[in-house]
């Protein structure tokens, strides 16, 4: 069995009376390790997948699970400690915490896997270290740049040594220099044997991925592998 | 100050909200120092009174004789009330719920130093009327003794003020003055008391002497009045029927004929007493609670203001592995300080505010103010209510967020 299984996964959205189907019978396996991009335009469902596969939602319908486990059966508690050990998210707008400096950020998730202070603060120095922004620890985000943000913000990804790296658009708001050096790392974290699931636009960055899946209107139109 | 207990990005948070923040906090400040400066003076009131009262005697009963309202044994009404002093001496072993009892012999006198005369009240007495009516002796006297009661000493108990009069020092035992043209030795002056309520005079212009003196040196046969203690969890109404019932067949009145003395329970005025200031703590406390109270909804209304701001915040906190139960109790405990901040500085306000009253002559007509371990325990536990009550429904509204709602906004 797969690391991710997914077997008839739809995600409705109630809007206005209205359903809207973000999703619709996806049926899906990803393997421990695997680089997968998700590909398609917009409101295709890809944020949307994105989220469920990192438990951050549950799905409408159908069966999600992870490692064996059924995802759809865990409380909002038992949600976050799995999002906690074992998923690292990058997204689009960053999203790091506003007021908080680089480390700050860095070491917030360990905070909630029960590391201890000290130790935080020396993993947190040292992802910021592999990140290349050692020497920006104490900064606020508003102090950096859009591509030190999204390192800033892979560092935390990594700060529990999650298994499965999830990102949604991470190049999207970055220049290309940035964004290069973005992809750069993935693909390092890729190689150290962490599951990659990479969200985008790019066809470029698609094609560096091992394996493609291709969404529209909510279904999975193709699956290729390299 | 109180913010350097939060966490670093809760201090910014705060001050992005100073202005509500400092009003929320006096309201906090100022509800905590109603509710303990109020009560601590309601305290230091009540404990000044009762030192007062107490002053006269604590817990006593002072019976005057008076005239029949019921025939009795062929006597008709309206006949005075004769009382001696066997009568009362007998009381002890009739009634068992009698702690002591003492009679009391009451005349308006000349009492002379040289050629420098006075006249006050004197009062014959047995030895059990000091401690009956809380008259404590200066270091160096006592007060009245069995031996001066037997053998009729011209011995005498000096309030402080007719003693400074008559000798212009309190140091006066082993000094003589008359009393009527009879020589007496002072045997102990009073301690200066501050009383409220009397009978006859007050304590410090009394000149106290034994009965049995009293009456050799003014052949007086019949009582003023008599002065009597239950013991410690006797009922004090059944004892007084219990003298009732002693008294009338020997002094010759109906024991139901109520008329017969004129009966002064202290303890009702205690017992009254105690309700005014039940009434008083009730009503002060709840303006108090209700001032917490207002400051626990302008609490609450920050506390939702800040879940609002940082909505996107507790997104990022979920995706990264928060639960919902760590948030709740993150936004619970924020309040909690504020409250606690909020009440420790209304506390220390109410107490600097009692300790410059208790300092200043302000003492003498509103008591020493007091801050009671009750009044701060129940602070404490209001402050941690409101608290609890203001932050509790904003922190569950942060714990419900769901997070790919909150990460998009
Ligand atoms: N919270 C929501 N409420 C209502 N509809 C939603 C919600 N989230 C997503 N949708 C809808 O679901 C569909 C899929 O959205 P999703 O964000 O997954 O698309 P996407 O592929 O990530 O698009 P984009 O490339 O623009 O990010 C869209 O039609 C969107 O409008
Ligand atoms: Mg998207």
């Amino acid at each position: 069995m797969k690391m991710i299984q997914m077997e008839g996964v739809s995600k409705d959205y109630q809007v206005g009376g209205a359903a809207v189907h973000a999703l619709s019978e996806v049926g899906l396996a990803i393997g421990a390790g695997e680089s997968v991009a998700l590909l398609g335009p917009s409101g295709s469902g890809k944020s949307t997948l994105m989220h469920l596969i990192g438990c951050l939602d549950t799905p409408s319908r159908g069966r999600y699970r992870f490692e064996g486990r059924e995802v759809g059966r865990l409380d909002v508690n038992a949600l976050a400690a799995l999002r906690c050990a074992t998923f690292g998210f990058v997204f689009q707008r960053f999203h790091l915490m506003p007021r908080a400096t680089a480390w700050e950020n860095v070491a917030m998730p360990m905070r909630f896997a029960g590391v201890a202070p000290a130790e935080r603060l020396r993993r947190a120095a040292a992802l910021l270290e592999r990140v290349g922004l050692a020497d920006r620890a104490e900064h606020r985000p508003s102090e950096l740049s859009g591509g030190q943000q999204q390192r800033v913000a892979i560092a935390r990804a990594l700060a529990n040594q999650p298994r499965v790296i999830l990102a949604d658009e991470p190049t999207g708001n970055l220049d290309s220099v940035s964004g290069a050096e973005v992809v750069a790392l993935l693909g390092e974290l890729h190689g150290e044997g962490r599951t990659i699931v990479t969200v985008t636009h790019d066809e470029a960055i698609a094609a560096r991925a091992q394996r493609v899946i291709r969404l529209l209107d909510g279904r999975v139109v193709a699956d290729d592998s390299g | 100050m109180p913010a350097a207990f939060l966490p670093p990005d809760w201090q910014r948070a705060l001050r992005a909200q100073r202005g509500r923040a400092v009003s929320t906090l006096l309201g906090l400040v100022w509800g905590t120092f109603g509710i303990v400066a109020m009560l601590a003076f309601g305290t230091g009131l009540r404990e000044k009174l009762e030192r007062e009262s107490d002053a006269l005697g604590r817990g006593i009963v002072i019976a005057f004789p008076q005239r029949t309202s019921i025939s009795y044994r062929g006597y008709p009404a309206g006949r005075p009330v004769p009382l001696r002093l066997e009568d009362v001496r007998a009381l002890p072993a009739q009634v068992p719920g009698l702690e002591a009892a003492s009679p009391e012999f009451i005349r308006w006198e000349s009492v002379a130093v040289g050629d420098r005369l006075l006249r006050t009240n004197v009062s014959g007495v047995d030895p059990s009327f000091g401690l009956l009516r809380s008259m404590p002796p200066q270091p160096g006297g006592r007060f009245l003794n069995r031996p001066d009661l037997d053998g009729a000493r011209r011995v005498a108990f000096l309030g402080e003020r007719i003693c400074q009069a008559l000798f212009d020092t309190q140091d006066a035992v082993g000094r003589a003055f008359t009393l009527n043209g009879a020589p007496f030795l002072v045997v102990g002056v009073q301690r200066p008391k501050k009383q409220m309520g009397d009978y006859g005079g007050l304590d410090d212009m009394r000149v106290t002497i034994p009965a049995s003196s009293f009456q050799q040196v003014f052949g007086d046969r019949l009582l003023e009045d008599f002065v009597f203690r239950a013991r410690d969890g006797a009922d004090t109404a059944q004892v007084i029927s219990a003298v009732y019932a002693a008294l009338g067949p020997r002094a010759g009145f109906d024991p139901r004929d109520r008329q017969a003395l004129n009966i002064w329970d202290t303890t009702e005025g205690q017992k009254i007493r105690t309700y005014a200031f039940l009434a008083m703590d009730l009503l002060l406390g709840s303006a108090g609670a209700f001032t917490l109270l207002v400051g626990a909804i302008g609490l609450g209304n920050l506390m939702f203001v800040l879940v609002q701001q940082r909505r996107r915040e507790i997104g990022i906190q979920m995706a990264v592995g928060a639960r919902p139960s760590w948030i709740l109790r993150e936004y619970l405990a924020q309040a909690l300080v504020l409250v606690l901040a909020g009440g420790a500085l209304g506390f220390l306000l109410a107490w600097g505010v009692t300790e410059a009253v208790a300092a200043s002559p302000l003492v003498e007509s509103v008591g020493r103010p007091r801050v009671s371990l009750p009044i701060g325990a129940l602070t404490v536990l209001l402050l941690a209510g409101a608290g609890t009550a203001a932050g509790y429904f904003p922190a569950r509204r942060a714990a419900r967020l769901d997070p790919v709602e909150a990460l998009a906004s």
